[in-house]
């Protein structure tokens, strides 16, 4: 009994130790949003900083991912309706195969800016936990508010952020 | 008449489906009602055609199902289920003496089963919090001789980002037992059951699920037809003992392989109880997607078991002298092999229609560690299915 | 069934998930297939349960969830 004993100890700490591990990383909101090496669809370098100025809706989805499907309508809406009020949608796909992310475009189009990383260095330097991710980066380039997922009825809370932050002119000089 | 309706809506809806040529991608239907929204509903159909060789047991099975999420987080689930069948089933066994042959076998008498029809539905309502799944369900089953109420909750917990899925479920059942030969009886049944679970995520391309649970039952548990033939004395209505604690054990690991963009399924069970039973089932099952939304799925099992304490074919004074005695061929030891496939096919993200077979034979030889005693019982039936899946 | 035998089992069970390595969430594509499901089909499982636990002697089984694209 005591051997096993120890052996549930050693595997449970084992189990436990991994969950920490994992869990480590995370962005909070107030902080500046990394730059990180995305690439537009055509393949040339996109950078965060030339968006300075705009509200940034940064959103890291997948082929894959059911609930991304749902909320390719609502980021198109969004894109036509705050578009013009200095809205900026950036997706950045995490498909290992790019046919994939194809695939899935033409089932769910995008008017928005689309954005590879195969490489997948911005999920890590964002410290994604779950598919969706949204990063709200606000007119002066912090991270203003995290989503984690999409669900029906997602799509007023986070179009209320996005109008909280457009309202936050820059100060004027 | 339930029965014939739902096979013409089968028909229709098949062929429905097979008229329109090019189905175009449709989009997503979504439901706004007084600020409830509601996501994809689905809709499914079901028919099994369930028969054993010797034109013994055969048995039709009707099944529907219907999916209805709403505010995207609280899913309603519909089920209902309309089984009839007819045929010969065995009653008793007798040593073939008592035949008038005496060549020292055991003879397995059948006797003709009215056909007999089952009606069942349940219920389920699960939400879902961002980690943690909380699920109760409830239904119950009726046919001529036998009525059962059921109620379950289950609850899902995720950890790690989802890597780790921890599980547990409550289930719990009453039966009211009676027979149509036997107008004195009223048996009543009750069941317990809770089940725990871990799912672990192994790489990108590997996971194992495994899962643990413990079932009590007491009250009347035989077959209220079934009957032992004791030498010298005659036939009796079997009598099991009136509680039986069980045990399960389920293991199963899926592993992709990208070669054939396949999944292999590798699933061993382990099952005891204080009845003397012990089983293994041993399945594998390889997921072959075709291409153009078809796939394939070839599948085999094994099956071991031993026989219960006191299971025997037919009995002696003393070996029956604890009032405890069953003959029924599903308490002896035996194995079987079965083989099938499931053939699917999706059309435009919206239909799904799957079909499967599987043959199955039970050989008293093929029992792990037997004797191959109970060979007279070996049997083989066929299990085909037709289903279609709608989403709205 | 002895309480030794499930701690064994328990163990088991515990150390197979310690020697699992990391998945992150955006390389779950392959775990999202339909076909990598725990059950991919819960009507068909239904029915061939059904007439198993009929013709047999032993219950019970898989319940668990879990796996898939780990999607929130």
């Amino acid at each position: 009994m005591n051997k096993k004993n120890v052996k549930a100890f050693f595997s449970l700490a084992l189990f436990a130790g991994t969950a920490y591990l994992q869990a480590a990383f995370a962005l909070e909101p107030g902080q500046p949003a990394p730059g990180c090496p995305m690439k537009t669809w055509e393949g040339t370098p996109l950078d965060l900083s030339q968006y300075k100025g705009k509200v940034v809706y940064l959103d890291f989805w997948a082929s894959w991912c059911m609930p991304c499907a749902q909320s390719f309508p609502f980021m198109n809406e969004m894109h036509s309706d705050l578009g013009p009020k200095g809205l900026q949608i950036i997706a950045i796909n995490l498909d290992e195969k790019l046919e994939d992310a194809q695939a899935f475009l033409a089932k769910h189009p995008a008017t928005f800016t689309l954005a590879r990383d195969p490489d997948n260095t911005c999920p890590e330097l964002y410290g994604v936990q779950g598919m969706p991710s949204t990063y709200l980066v606000d007119r002066e380039g912090r991270i203003s508010h995290i989503h984690k997922g999409y669900r029906v009825g997602d799509a007023e809370k986070l179009r209320a952020y996005v109008q909280v932050l457009l309202d936050n002119n820059r100060p004027k000089r | 008449m339930a029965a014939i309706k739902n096979n013409k809506t089968l028909l229709a809806l098949t062929s429905a489906a097979l008229a329109l040529p090019g189905m175009a991608p449709r989009t997503a239907l979504s439901l706004d009602i007084g600020g409830l929204e509601i996501g994809d509903i689905e809709g499914g159909f079901q028919y099994s055609h369930y028969e054993e060789g010797d034109d013994r047991i055969n048995a039709d099975t009707y099944q529907g199902t219907v999916t209805l999420p709403l505010t995207g987080r609280l899913n309603l689930n519909g089920h209902w289920i309309v089984d009839a069948w007819s045929g010969a089933t065995p009653s008793i066994n007798v040593p073939s003496e008592v035949l008038g042959r005496p060549d020292g076998d055991v003879v397995q008498i059948l006797t003709s089963a009215s056909p007999e029809t089952r009606v069942a539905f349940d219920l389920r309502a699960g939400y879902q919090f961002d980690d943690v799944l909380l699920e109760f369900g409830g239904g119950s089953s009726d046919e001529r001789d036998y009525d059962s109420t059921f109620f379950n909750f289950r609850t899902a917990w995720d950890l790690n980002e989802k890597q780790t899925t921890l599980s547990l479920g409550l289930n719990y059942q009453d039966d009211d037992i009676e027979a149509v030969t036997r107008p004195d009886l009223h048996g009543q049944k009750s069941v317990y059951n809770i089940q725990v679970g871990v799912t672990q995520v192994l790489s990108k391309d590997s996971l194992i699920t495994s899962t643990f649970g413990y079932t009590r039952s007491s009250g009347f548990l035989s077959n209220p037809y079934k009957r032992v033939f004791i030498q010298d004395l005659g036939a009796f209505f079997e009598q099991r003992p009136d509680n039986r604690n069980s045990w399960v054990w389920d293991t199963r690991y899926i592993r992709h392989l990208a070669a054939w963009d396949a999944a292999l399924h590798l699933d061993y069970r382990l099952f005891a109880d204080d009845w003397g039973v012990h089983a293994h089932t041993f399945e594998a099952a390889w997921y072959q997607p075709l291409g153009h939304d078809w796939q394939v799925v070839p599948r085999v099992r094994y099956y071991s078991q031993n026989d219960a304490d006191f299971y025997q074919p037919f009995f002696t004074q003393e070996e029956a002298a604890d009032e405890e005695f069953s003959s029924d061929h599903r308490l002896a030891g035996f194995g079987a092999i079965s083989g099938g496939a499931v053939v699917t096919k999706d059309w435009a993200d919206w239909l799904n229609f799957e079909t499967s077979f599987e043959y199955y034979q039970r050989y008293a030889d093929l029992e792990i560690g037997g004797d191959g005693e109970s060979d007279f019982a070996d049997y083989n039936f066929w299990l085909v299915n037709v289903a279609v899946k709608i989403k709205f | 069934m002895p309480l030794a035998h499930l701690t064994v089992i328990v163990c088991l069970i515990l150390m197979l998930a310690a020697c699992a390595t990391p998945v992150k969430p955006w390389e779950r594509g392959t775990l999202a297939k339909p076909h990598m499901a725990v059950d991919p089909s819960p009507t068909e499982t239904g029915i061939r349960h059904h007439v198993f636990e009929s013709k047999e002697a032993s219950s019970g089984g898989l319940g668990g969830g879990g796996g898939g694209c780990g999607c929130y």
